[in-house]
């Protein structure tokens, strides 16, 4: 389950329209320190019933994970097939799934079935600067906004039953990765809600091993 | 300046240079010491620098290796899957494997919560929960990594964190590092100083070694503590007696404080400095030694030459003629001398000059009187027979004054040439006063004798040519005999200068020296000089002799004589030294010391009941004086007699010298009351008119006509008309020098009113007065008695 431990947050209310029509959460994500509006945030809204388990596929291909994240939901099979000339080594360690696909080429023998949800943090054993990120969601109200930071998450009928919601928001530049910010919202809402993330700022290109000596030749 | 003075010119040179050569030598010695010191302590000082480099590098390459080799743990899968595998039994040994690899003394892993995940050789316990610790982690996330140097137990530890990080693994991996005696051994080896880790931990105030086995000796160790407590806030450049220290600060918690110790121990150092010290010595005491040599050879060069140039000059100053020192040394010391050399020919030359005007008369060229007498000396020493000649221009003063000094020098020199041409060639000649000449010549009496002189003499007083003026000159001639006549220079003057009075006084041309004048003078000349001292000291005393009324045989008056025993010369009679008296002014003296005696006398036989008066006799220089008066008043301001008992008696010589200041005299003593008397009366040229005007009352008869009256007929005529003279002109008569019963009563019976004379009584001494008295009266019936002595 996620944790719902979150620093205090600004949640600006919009007039929401009170007809019938089909009702949808509008959610706009900025960052907490620039105010600039965060894209490729995953937006959860942790209410009604869990999606299908399906299939999804994380590749490497030029020494990268490819997506480098993936959203699917709670007893899916990942296949993490391999498009580069060297073997990979993929593995995690979260405590959501952890495993191990030894050296390969191709496809590993099978693809990992990832039954509980939580965020999986995926590398290469071979190759330090390969980072992916598996998030395993119970629900199927999910969405990934855009490069305006907006996304929009249409909501069953059924929420005008309720007071309030629940939403977990992930984002790979989140200061703690392994886990998801929760958010609650009111309802109804009065219009597009804005969320504001803590996020590192952008990770630099080098190894990290190259940043630490560079740091310790600085001092 | 005592010291300076008696050291001389040699010492002062020497010590001079010496000095210079030590005061520079010591300042330099001096500068040289402080500059080894200072320069042993910035050399310690750059070492220790260097040290705290190298120490910094080791210490940041040490950390730097920890933690490649930390990071290299950290990836490796394997341990990153015993971590993983949430078993803490393979993720404790997991842990202890790697950290052996790595040679951590312990670690640990803290989860992102802060729980432990494993650990590794039993590190501390609640070191997770440590202020440290959070504040290690905390970097630990900034940075990626942190170290802290700090102390457990008792050990100087360095911590150093890295993040384990892993798909779905964060973890903080703490390892701790012991920084012990191999870091301190390759500070200690690289930098060349001793390394020293001591703590400070909270509970305590003092900083503590680390090390268990320091090679130290306690009081050196208490030495280096004491250095920490007291400079370490302030140098950490620290100098103690053995040490030169430099202090790094490891680590400075609130609680905990942990140094590092560079040393560099100052033996070895202060050996080499003490060996400097003594090698400089030895070239200080080198060079002074050296220095004083060579100033004493200067200085004996210079000082021989000086010292022979002093002697020379002492010879010269003792009156030699000694030779020029030889002086090698040019310049001033060769200047001076030539200078000495000089001084001498000078010397000489004016001693010359000064002998020559000493012995010569400038006026004739002649010896004078010291160079004569010299010779004449000589010829006392040799014994030779000569006849001394004295000869003196009379009028010398009167040509000079009359006729000018310079016709004076040229009558001398005319009769210095009148002399050299009638002396025989062996005579010796000298002008030894104004115009005195003595003469030496071979012996001769008599005739002889008289004849030279006489030659002499006529030469000299030949009528002459001066400045075309004739002119002739008096002169006296006197002669002495050598060495009859003077044993002595001092005789030979004092004898001529007799002879010439004796000549001039008897008014000679020519007087030869009688022997034993020359004693009479002697004798006078002591009489004249003991007199004062005789009167000053009562060496003198007074008799009396009565003078009796020749009508009844009574005692009236008694004549005060004067008389004198010399302690040398015995009794000098009164007439000799009187004499003397007055021709040295004397007189005056005596003459107020006798009036005073005699009246203090008789005051003391007044007071014995004899009212008896007195006679003194006065000289004639008394009467000059007008004091007499005053003198006589004072002296008899007690009499308690008549004035008219005092009698005084004048010769008739000395009122007939000078009569109209005698006679006012006489006035004058008349007016005191006193009687006046003429002694001596009938041996002087008595004008009788004269006598007629003076006030005098009495005439003494002189003693000449008295002493034979009895059998001289002639006298007894003198005497009877005499005395019918005086009668006749109101003045009574004393007759003096009565000296048998015949002549006493041949004047009694011729009316002549008192009598004296050994006949009645010979003067007595005051004391004695009474008895004579006594005598008087006993012989009064003789006296009375006209006819022949009865015994």
């Amino acid at each position: 389950m996620f944790k719902s431990r979150i620093a205090p947050l600004l949640l600006i209310f919009t007039p929401l329209s009170l007809a019938a029509e089909p009702v949808a959460l509008d959610v706009r994500i900025i960052d907490h320190q620039t105010n600039e509006p965060v894209a490729d945030a995953r937006i959860i809204v942790n209410h009604g019933p869990a999606a299908e388990p399906s299939s999804a596929e994380m590749e490497q291909r030029n020494r990268q994970f490819q997506p480098k994240s993936l959203l699917v939901s709670k007893g899916s099979e990942v296949n993490f097939p391999n498009r580069d000339a060297t073997q990979h080594h993929v593995y995690s360690f979260s405590p959501a799934k952890a495993f191990n696909l030894e050296l390969f080429k191709d496809q590993p023998e099978a693809p990992v079935v990832f039954d509980e949800t939580g965020v999986v943090e995926i590398g290469c054993n071979i190759h330090d600067q390969m980072q992916g990120f598996i998030l395993i969601t119970d629900s199927g109200l999910t969405a990934r906004t855009d490069t305006s930071g907006r996304a929009s998450v249409p909501l069953p009928a059924d929420v005008t039953s309720i007071t309030e919601l629940s939403i977990s928001v992930w984002h790979p530049r989140l200061s703690n990765v392994t886990e998801t910010v929760n958010f609650t919202v009111g309802l109804p809402m009065s219009g597009p809600v804005e969320l504001a993330l803590d996020l590192t700022p952008e990770p630099e290109k080098t190894g990290r091993l190259n940043g630490l000596q560079k740091r310790f030749q600085d001092l | 300046m005592a010291i300076a003075s008696r050291i001389g010119f040699r010492g002062r040179l020497v010590s001079a240079m010496v000095a210079l050569v030590a005061v520079v030598s010591i300042s330099i010695g001096a500068l040289l010491m402080l500059y080894l010191f200072e320069d042993e302590k910035s050399r310690a000082m750059e070492q220790l620098s260097q040290g705290e480099r190298v120490a910094d590098e080791i210490l940041q390459r040490r950390t730097s290796l920890i933690l490649s080799r930390l990071d290299v743990v950290v990836r490796d899968f394997g341990f990153r899957s015993a971590l993983a595998s949430r078993d803490r039994a393979t993720a404790d040994s997991a842990l202890e494997n790697q950290s052996a690899r790595v040679g951590a003394q312990f670690a640990m892993i803290l989860s992102s919560d802060n729980r432990i995940l494993a650990t590794a050789s039993s590190p501390p316990s609640k070191l997770q929960d440590r202020t440290e610790t959070l504040d290690l982690l905390a970097e630990a996330q900034i940075n990626g990594f942190a170290s802290q140097v700090t102390v457990m137990n008792n050990q100087a530890i360095e911590l150093v964190t890295i993040p384990v990080e892993a798909p779905g693994l964060r973890a903080q991996l703490i390892v701790g590092f012991e920084l012990g005696d191999e870091v301190a051994g390759i500070i200690e080896r690289l930098s060349g100083t001793e390394v020293l880790y001591r703590a400070r931990m909270a509970d305590s105030d003092q900083f503590r070694f680390l090390s268990d086995d320091i090679d130290m000796d306690d009081n050196r160790l208490s030495e280096l503590t004491r250095v920490s407590t007291e400079e370490q806030t302030s140098a950490r450049f620290v100098i103690s007696d053995h040490y030169f220290t430099r202090i790094l600060m490891l680590a400075e918690g609130p609680a905990t404080k942990l140094q590092l110790l560079l040393l560099i121990n100052r033996d070895a150092s202060l050996a080499a400095y003490y060996k400097r010290a003594l090698e400089i010595l030895l070239l200080v005491s080198g060079v002074l030694i050296l220095a004083a040599l060579m100033a004493l050879v200067v200085a004996r060069s210079l000082g021989r030459p000086v010292l022979r140039l002093a002697q020379y000059a002492k010879a010269i100053g003792d009156g030699q003629s000694p030779e020029p020192p030889p002086v090698r040394v040019g310049g001033e010391l060769a200047e001076l001398r030539h200078a000495l050399g000089d001084m001498l020919a000078k010397l000489k030359n004016r001693e010359e000059q000064i002998r020559y005007a000493a012995s010569h008369d400038e006026i004739t060229g002649l010896p004078n009187s010291q160079a004569f007498l010299s010779r004449v000396r000589e010829s006392f020493e040799t014994g030779g027979r000569y006849v001394l000649f004295g000869l003196r221009v009379s009028d010398l003063s009167n040509i000079n004054d009359t006729l000018g000094l310079a016709f004076g020098d040229n009558v001398l020199r005319a009769v210095v040439e009148r002399l050299k041409v009638e002396l025989p060639d062996n005579a010796e000649l000298g002008r030894t006063g104004g115009g005195e000449f003595m003469m030496l010549v071979a012996p001769c009496t008599g005739e002889a004798l008289d004849a030279q002189a006489n030659h002499l003499l006529n030469a000299v007083q030949a009528p002459m040519q001066i400045d075309n003026t004739p002119f002739t000159l008096r002169c006296t001639m006197v002669s002495l005999q050598l060495p009859e006549d003077a044993q002595d220079t001092d005789q030979v003057r004092r004898r001529l200068n007799l002879t010439f009075e004796l000549a001039q006084k008897t008014r000679q041309r020519l007087a030869h020296y009688q022997p034993g004048r020359d004693e009479n003078h002697l004798r006078e000349l002591q009489i004249i000089s003991d007199l004062t001292a005789a009167i000053a000291d009562k060496g003198l005393h007074m008799n009396y002799q009565p003078k009796l009324s020749m009508a009844d045989g009574s005692l009236r008056q008694v004549e005060a004589l004067v008389r004198w025993i010399h302690p040398e010369l015995g009794f000098i009679s009164p007439e000799e030294f009187i004499f003397l008296a007055e021709q040295s002014g004397q007189i005056t003296d005596l003459t107020r010391h006798i009036l005073r005696r005699v009246a203090q006398d008789a005051s003391h036989w007044h007071a014995s009941g004899l009212n008896i008066g007195v006679a003194i006799n006065l000289s004639a220089l008394d009467l000059s004086r007008p004091e007499l008066i005053d003198e006589i008043s004072d002296a008899f301001s007690d009499w308690p007699l008549p004035m008219s008992s005092i009698t005084l008696e004048v010769t008739e010589s000395a009122l007939m010298d000078d009569p109209e200041t005698a006679l006012e005299t006489l006035g004058k003593l008349r007016d005191l009351g006193v009687t006046l008397s003429v002694d001596d009366f009938g041996t002087g040229y008595s004008s009788l008119s004269q006598l007629r005007k003076l006030p005098v009352q009495e005439l003494k008869i002189d003693k000449s006509f008295i002493l034979k009256l009895n059998t001289e007929p002639q006298d007894q005529l003198i005497v009877k008309s005499t005395i019918d003279m005086a009668h006749g002109l109101g003045l009574k008569i004393v007759a003096e020098g009565i000296e048998n019963h015949e002549t006493w009563h041949i004047l009694k019976s011729w009316g002549c009113e008192t009598g004296q004379g050994f006949y009645m009584s010979r003067p007595v001494g005051a004391a004695d007065l009474l008895a004579t008295v006594d005598a008087i009266q006993s012989l009064k019936p003789e006296l009375e008695y006209s006819g022949e002595p009865t015994s």
